[in-house]
């Protein structure tokens, strides 16, 4: 039996403003935008944009600066990463093997497709 | 805050209002029955319900303007008793009701007057959120649309700045840009100090807005918790399935299998389904409240 479940909405804002960090939109050391500023360009509740914030700030990725608002971490990028690959190796690469189980691909199969997407 | 202790009301068939359990027929209808609710400011709620279970009634009652001296009595703002005749507690609240009267007056000169009975109206906030709906100040509220009246009131209702905002469907009769322009203005004007409670039957239209959900069935508030609280108590999954879980609070059909509501034991937090949730409280409250008495 396969589960879907989405993201919490709070997490699905940490998410996306990961994204917008590995994207370039929000540089290492610099400021993203306030709660409000947030919460009003995606049109979602502030007490929930915070609980984002606070999340993003509890993985490392943002660092709060009293009085001055919240920057991305010098190493934002690379923690992202870390939890993005652990998430996959937990998940999503769990799923993609269960398929190519069932589908009766052998390792060797799969390294040489894996090989053949990287030259692409 | 808000405080409604153990509101009882109902009409009787020739529309008399009583507020006493022991004063009527058993089997003479209730609108609510003990109610008890608290808002606090720094919130926005989403007040949702069947048809006809009391939602405008309800508002009705928090701003004075229905129920008998023993239903006043029963609600207090920030300590006062609701009162429509006392001044410093209309000044408190601002009410956005469902059907707008179609004064002759012009939104422009109606603004003029309440600027002066509010006394933290900002007149350039209430011209910022006209000309976000697109309005034109100078329209008689006689000859304006459902949706135009509505992003008249919503206008004055973020201008008043009042800590106590209580819109009544408020997307009824808005067009698609201007329900955008509403969810920005409740993000915009949302502070520690105000409480903003929205009553709809499109849930998941302001969804994203809420940080409290109240649902009001069987004459009282069968569900009334935090969105925080109800991400860390619940789990909703959808399984390609359908057959039963033995964990499953609650299960509905779906086109893929199953949508399903579970106790969150894993504390990987999902986006909440309110449709889901919504039928599941009303076929059986207790069993989710049971989920959130839980201490574990």
């Amino acid at each position: 039996m396969i589960f879907k479940e989405k993201l919490s909405i709070y997490l699905q804002i940490a998410e996306r403003i990961s994204d917008e960090i590995l994207a370039g939109t929000y540089a290492p050391g610099g400021r993203v935008p306030s709660v409000r500023e947030y919460a009003v360009m995606i049109e979602v509740n502030l007490n929930t944009v915070m609980r984002s914030y606070d999340t993003l700030q509890s993985w490392g990725i943002l660092d709060m600066k009293r009085g001055l608002g919240y920057f991305v971490a010098d190493d934002a990028i690379q923690t992202i990463l870390a939890r993005r690959r652990e998430a996959f190796m937990s998940s999503g690469a769990a799923e993609f093997f269960e398929t190519a189980r069932t589908l009766g691909i052998t390792p060797d199969e799969l390294a040489e497709m894996y090989k053949k997407y990287l030259s692409d | 805050m808000i405080e409604i202790n153990n509101l009882t009301l109902g009409f009787s068939a020739i529309g008399r209002m009583y507020d006493d359990i022991n004063k009527v027929f058993p089997d003479t209808p209730l609108v609510f029955r003990d109610l008890s609710l608290t808002i606090e400011p720094g919130h926005v709620y989403g007040l949702i319900g069947r048809n006809g279970a009391g939602k405008t009634t309800l508002m009705n009652c928090m701003c004075g303007l229905l129920g008998t001296r023993k239903v006043r009595k029963t609600i207090s703002i920030d300590g006062h008793e609701v009162n429509v005749d006392n001044p410093t507690i209309t000044v408190k609240l601002f009410h956005v009701p469902d059907s707008i009267p179609s004064l002759h007056v012009t939104a422009r000169a109606y603004a003029s007057t309440l600027n002066k009975l509010y006394p933290n109206f900002s007149i350039d906030c209430y011209y910022d959120c006209m000309e976000q709906f697109q309005m034109n100040q100078d329209k008689f509220f006689d000859e304006m649309s459902l949706g135009q009246k509505k992003m008249t009131f919503l206008s004055l209702a973020f201008a008043a700045d009042t800590p106590y905002i209580i819109l009544d469907e408020p997307t009824n009769g808005l067009d698609i840009s201007a329900r955008r322009v509403f969810r920005k203005l409740v993000a915009s004007k949302m502070t520690d100090r105000k409480a903003i409670i929205i009553s709809t039957h499109h849930i998941n239209e302001i969804s994203n807005l809420l940080d409290h959900i109240l649902i009001l069935d069987k004459n009282r508030i069968v569900f009334d918790h935090s969105v925080a609280e109800t991400d860390c108590r619940l789990s909703f999954v959808e399984s390609d399935n359908d057959a039963d879980l033995d964990n499953a609070i609650y299960s509905m059909s779906s086109a893929y299998g199953k949508r399903i509501i579970l106790p969150n034991t894993t504390g990987n937090d999902s986006e909440i389904d309110y449709e889901l949730l919504f039928e599941a409280v009303l076929e059986d409250y207790q069993s989710i409240e049971n989920v959130f008495a839980n201490n574990n």
